[in-house]
């Protein structure tokens, strides 16, 4: 059933970034249809999740990551929702702080065995939530950052601000999650 | 600090005495926490928030230090090792220590370095709503400057937390030798 659901989202999703491509590759507009050929790449890096022996992330996790990529890549960047919606951009933000708090709960289940979480605190699991959930903010903000320094010159054209409202947006999404992980830490 | 407040202020170098007032508010902290909680810090740790307080307040603000450009940076760089640090003790006293065995050291290394970023982001919060609401100009390089120091903070970290990645992995290995 997972893999099912895999196979089936990721082949839908890159073939709806291949007929952009093809769309926009026509009408010579460059910067969409460079957003929808990344939008097939990335679309194709959960197939890899099929090669693992065992596959942590459950299906509501693996729709999340295409909901993202839908609103960011398609929404955001080519039907221009970035442009014409301020607060757009600090929603996908969010969004990203509450998924990646989701991968940061299935994080802690692989990585400490059903035995051990008797021992450990909900305060680490609420630490660690709320940091993996900062960490990809920041990894997120320095892509953009060098890719402005050495290729582009638009993605953090916000400036400051923009960069400041993201983070926060983040953060907040994480910090959420974080509160949830923290007080269901028994069934988690 | 409380000798600096009290030479600055007749001086009328205000600035500089906030500043050492600043500076013996945060040097009470490790003592506050040594009476008020069960938290305990291992020393090399409250030696080294003491070698970044006296690194930021008294050699960067007070001498004027921050104004060389890459000391800031610095600072930065330093104290994404002590976060790293404090995370790695945080997470000592919030484990116990049977469960040692039960847990990945990918666990750690990611804890340590996520603990990092996150001082990071809180540090730069707390100046960005400082220059939006008090009209400061904390943040006045702008956006280089925000990132500039977020990366000197993650990488301070990243440093600690492998050294952490690899002394976990080495007690497993010992453990499952034994």
């Amino acid at each position: 059933m997972k893999k099912f659901t895999i196979i089936f989202l990721a082949s839908a999703f890159i073939l709806f970034m291949a007929i952009l491509l093809v769309i926009y590759l026509v009408k010579g507009d460059t910067s969409r249809w460079q957003v929808a050929l990344g939008g097939m790449i990335v679309g194709a890096i959960p197939i890899g999740l099929l090669f693992l022996k065992e596959n942590p992330f459950n299906i509501p996790t693996i729709i999340g990551y295409y909901v993202f990529l839908f609103c960011s890549s398609y929404l955001g960047s080519i039907a221009s929702f970035y442009l014409h919606y301020k607060w757009w951009d600090s929603a996908v933000h969010l969004y990203k702080g509450i998924y990646i708090g989701g991968v940061g709960i299935t994080l802690i289940k692989v990585f400490i065995r059903k035995s051990a979480t008797e021992n450990i605190s909900r305060w680490i699991i609420f630490l660690f939530v709320v940091s993996l959930s900062v960490t990809a903010s920041i990894l997120w903000e320095v892509y953009e950052f060098l890719g402005d320094r050495w290729v582009t010159h638009t993605m953090q054209r916000g400036g400051n601000t923009d960069t400041m409202l993201d983070l926060l947006a983040g953060l907040l999404g994480g910090l959420l999650i974080a509160i949830y992980g923290a007080m269901r830490k028994h069934q988690v | 600090m409380g000798v600096m407040a009290f030479y600055f202020f007749p001086a009328g170098e205000s600035k500089k005495a906030w500043v050492a007032v600043g500076g013996v508010v945060c040097g009470a902290i490790p003592l506050l926490l040594a009476l008020f909680t069960k938290l305990k810090f291992n020393l090399p740790i409250i030696i080294s928030y003491f070698i970044f307080l006296f690194g930021s307040q008294v050699l960067g603000s007070i001498r004027g230090w921050y104004g060389l450009g890459w000391w800031d940076t610095f600072i930065h760089f330093i104290s994404g090792g002590i976060l790293a640090f404090t995370a790695i003790a945080l997470y000592e006293r919030l484990v116990h220590r049977n469960a040692g065995n039960d847990i990945s050291p990918w666990f750690i290394f990611l804890f340590a370095f996520g603990f990092t970023a996150l001082g990071g982001v809180l540090w730069e919060t707390y100046e960005f709503s400082c220059d939006q609401f008090f009209g400061t100009t904390m943040q006045g390089g702008g956006n280089t400057d925000t990132m500039t120091d977020l990366i000197a903070d993650i990488v301070g970290g990243l440093v600690i937390s492998i050294y952490s990645w690899i002394r976990t992995y080495i007690k497993l290995k010992k453990q499952k030798g034994e």
